[in-house]
């Protein structure tokens, strides 16, 4: 339609500069964590030659104001994450295979339940489900979290496998459940293998949610050894204050597997995130 | 003749269907989801809403106040500050994050050579946990940060400020940071959307001599509705809850500027105690996130009912 002119060069040009600014700070944070302390005091924002990684050591091995090394706290974050994920896939996608199946006034109501929960704040569930973890001897625990967590992102799985399943054709289940197989076999080994795009959406939004989140960890698990990354970032700056090259070693042990993973996949990562905008 | 074999093999198949219970996936796949969502975040949502009324502290029974904690959040100050501060970053983030987004959407979408680079790196800031990313714009932000390093270095010492530690000058810095990580996600929704618009639409236009704003007013605005909508939804719930980012660069400081009601009511309740009255906060946080998510939302339909 158009062809590259030397306004379109200029054009592009402008565009860099807000990918500069995007660039520009996550370049302080990786030299800033590559620094002594003695030269991180002094020398700006220009990287130490040769680098020091002894911050990284140091965070890796050593627990802040919290009570978790990065170490630990990325054991939290991956067991976290992957368990928050199977079990919204394994406890979601049946449900919205349900609602989506059933042609019933139930259905639209269940249906309109689970979209309430997508603008609906955690801020006033927290405080009565706090309550009620530590009655039920779950504050402070991993599985306390991950049910919150899963209880907090149900709304979004449902909404998205329901959507989806209502563009499946019923054809393949139709035919296997006439061969006689049980509803519940063919949910697994027909269905659950034609929404392959949706689990991946889920497995993107849900994973990425539970590694960034501050919030709920905070609540139900801050001050114990199950803490994910954002907590043990937050105890370590507790601790060390304005040490930066310390603080950002710490940083970028918490970014690497997600700037690794988003290399690769960013692709999907982003398709993941506007799937909602075309329904 | 062909069509009674034709029936009967419906009504074989329907019998089928009716002895395997083809037609009918159980309730009881929905029942762990319902169970989980409904047992702890909708249930516990209309608790909440009840404790709101009360004084509570956490332990022994909650009393009754009536609308004693929403009276003292509109006359304390620290509430209504909390009120304020909300209405403010949200009012400045919903605006300024789709403004750019659209704009750099707009820009994406056209024949520029690095394109899925930009887009990706764009983007990519809404991948970094908020509290991260707030905790490297501290460090910019310092009064001897680089920020203010690299104005002096270039003769603009003048404009160097405390930016969050001074009261006029810290809100405005942490909805810069917010911003700086949020607009590339909202230029990937505006993106999507506008690659969902037939090329053939403006190139009829262009035909029918249809200049560069006309296209825009009558086919890009018009076509783009469905994600303006979910930018402006998915901007006005992430503002109005903002906690992350003034956690990590200000904790609600200097002198309480920056609180909003989402760290209001993480401190009322896990800090001071005062259930009850943090659950009055969050109770007005969720009308306030209701109202500014249903009422632009309405207005929207409306105007697209008329002519």
């Amino acid at each position: 339609m158009t062809r590259y002119t030397k306004w379109t060069a200029l054009r592009e040009a402008a565009f860099w500069i807000p990918a500069i600014a995007v660039i520009l700070p996550i370049f302080f944070l990786i030299s800033l964590s590559l620094k002594t302390p003695a030269r991180a005091a002094v020398s700006g924002v220009a990287p130490q030659v040769p680098p020091t990684f002894d911050n990284y050591t140091q965070a890796w091995h050593e627990a802040g104001a919290g009570s978790v090394t990065f170490a630990q706290a990325l054991g939290n974050s991956v067991l976290t994450s992957i368990v928050v994920v199977l079990a919204l896939v394994a406890i979601g996608a049946p449900a919205g295979y349900a609602i989506a199946r059933r042609r019933s006034r139930l259905s639209s109501v269940m249906f309109g339940l689970f979209a309430l929960g997508l603008i609906l704040p955690v801020q006033l569930a927290t405080i009565p489900l706090f309550s009620f973890m530590v009655r039920a001897g779950l504050a402070g625990t991993r599985p306390g979290l991950i049910l919150a967590y899963v209880a907090f992102f149900m709304p979004l799985t449902v909404f998205l496998y329901t959507g989806f399943f209502q563009s499946l054709p019923r054809e393949y289940e139709e035919a296997a459940q006439v061969d006689g197989a049980s509803s519940l076999r063919v949910f697994a080994q027909i269905v659950l293998p034609l929404v392959r795009p949706v689990t991946g959406t889920v497995a993107i939004l849900a994973g990425l949610f539970v590694w960034k989140d501050f919030y709920t960890p905070l609540v139900f698990v801050g001050g114990t050894s199950k803490e994910t990354l954002p907590v043990a970032i937050y105890g370590f700056v507790g601790k060390y204050a304005t040490d930066w090259n310390l603080i950002f070693a710490s940083i970028v042990i918490a970014l690497a597997p997600i700037l690794l993973v988003y290399v690769f996949m960013q692709r999907y990562i982003i398709k993941g995130f506007v799937s909602t905008v075309r329904g | 003749m062909s069509t009674l074999s034709h029936s009967a093999a419906r009504l074989r198949l329907g019998a089928a269907r009716r002895a395997h219970g083809v037609s009918e996936v159980p309730w009881l796949f929905a029942a762990p989801a319902l169970a989980i969502y409904a047992g702890l975040l909708l249930i516990p949502t209309a608790i909440g809403a009840f404790y709101a009324f009360t004084a509570w502290d956490g332990i022994t029974a909650p009393q009754w106040l009536g609308l004693a904690n929403f009276q003292e959040i509109l006359s304390d100050g620290d509430g209504r500050d909390a009120l304020v501060h909300t209405l403010l970053l949200a009012a400045g983030y919903v605006l300024t994050v789709n403004a750019i987004g659209l704009a750099l959407a707009l820009g994406l979408n056209t024949a520029l050579k690095t394109r899925g680079l930009l887009r990706a790196l764009y983007f990519f800031p809404a991948v970094v946990s908020p509290l991260a990313v707030a905790y490297i714009w501290k460090y910019v932000l310092d009064p001897s940060g680089p920020l203010n390093e690299g104005l002096r270095s270039i003769g603009l010492g003048g404009l160097a400020e405390p930016w969050l530690g001074q009261t006029s000058t810290a809100l405005p810095a942490v909805l810069v940071v917010m911003v700086w990580q949020f607009a590339g996600w909202h230029t990937v929704i505006y993106l999507a959307g506008l690659q969902g618009i037939q090329r053939e639409l403006y190139e009829a236009a262009a035909v029918d001599g249809a200049g560069a704003w006309r296209r825009f007013r009558d086919i890009t605005r018009p076509l783009l509705m469905p994600a303006f909508t979910i930018s402006l939804v998915l901007s006005l719930v992430v503002s109005l809850t903002t906690f992350d980012q003034v956690i990590a660069l200000t904790n609600g400081g200097p002198a309480g500027a920056t609180t909003t009601m989402g760290t209001y009511v993480y401190e009322q309740a896990f800090v001071n105690g005062r259930f009850g009255y943090s659950a009055a906060v969050a109770l007005m946080l969720m009308v306030v996130v209701a109202v500014a998510v249903t009422v632009p939302l309405a207005l929207l339909r409306s105007r697209q009912g008329q002519p």
